[in-house]
């Protein structure tokens, strides 16, 4: 189980820092991709909470900002 | 409060800022002048706090800064300050580092006070000022959201929460949290999505919550 969450959190992140997509970032794993959409859908969901309650200072606090994960899927 | 209000100043460079506040820190001991010091070491911190406070009070509670009861960031402020400066009197940073974690976590407790404090403001007066209308519903618990971000933020391991507190709270950009914690911007970005992906699942319940 352990092991399954971290493979899942390897795959999110790296979604995060390539801006692949799910698609060729869960090539090997497949099965994974409707929860690895889910969690996605989560981080995005709570950065958009996150900025309304900390504002970004500069361009580059924000997740994605080098224009990697906020590309659609 | 004046130096609450001095404007950011985006042309400091991330080396200037780590300089200047080891340069006060290495004063700090034996410094006849320590109190100003401390206060000028804090400005920075207690800026983006007020940008902070004032962006909960006017996003999420709006009806608060207008009349009859005129809430101001600033009137919210003025127990930060006391309170960092004691912190800063009993417990003397050593070097920038540290200075960022005590302020980080004050910063974090204050936000955490403010929302409580927001939250209970309505229903106080509408118990205690009938000629006011009683909130609409939707107020109440406004900042649930906000507080449990809080809660959840100081629950993330020890790196996660360093930089996220660096970044998200503080504001500074990647380079000068790198600069702070002595590693590479990557380093800082990977940390960042980390923390975002523990939040996230820590989180996974919390729905938006629309400002009245």
């Amino acid at each position: 189980m352990e092991e399954a969450e971290a493979l899942l959190l390897r795959l999110l992140e790296e979604l995060l820092e390539t801006g692949r997509t799910v698609e060729v970032v869960c090539a090997a794993h497949p099965e994974l991709i409707p929860e690895v959409r889910r969690r996605l859908a989560l981080v995005r969901g709570l950065q958009a909470q996150m900025d309304a309650l900390f504002p970004p200072q500069t361009p580059d606090t924000e997740i994605g900002s080098n224009g990697n994960a906020s590309k659609p899927d | 409060m004046a130096f609450a209000e001095r404007p950011y100043d985006p042309v400091m460079q991330p080396e200037q800022t780590t300089i200047l506040i080891q340069r006060y820190l290495d004063r700090i001991p034996g410094d006849a002048h320590a109190e100003t010091l401390v206060r000028e070491l804090l400005a920075q911190a207690v800026q983006r706090l007020h940008r902070l406070c004032s962006n909960l009070l006017h996003r999420r509670y709006p009806r608060l800064a207008r009349p009859p009861v005129n809430l101001q960031a600033e009137d919210l402020l003025s127990a930060v300050v006391a309170r960092l400066l004691r912190a800063l009197r009993a417990v003397q940073p050593g070097n920038v580092r540290q200075f960022f974690a005590l302020a980080n976590q004050h910063m974090r407790w204050e936000l955490n006070d403010l929302a409580r404090r927001l939250d209970e403001q309505p229903r106080a007066r509408s118990i205690s000022d009938s000629s006011v209308p009683a909130p609409a519903s939707s107020d109440s618990g406004l900042s649930i959201n906000a507080r449990r971000m809080l809660a959840a933020i100081e629950g993330m391991p020890e790196e996660e929460r360093e930089v996220f507190s660096l970044v998200r709270i503080q504001g500074l950009s990647h380079v000068e949290a790198a600069e702070i914690m002595g590693v590479c911007t990557k380093t800082v970005q990977r940390r960042i999505h980390r923390s975002m992906l523990l939040l996230a699942e820590a989180l996974d319940d919390l729905r938006p919550q629309d400002p009245p």
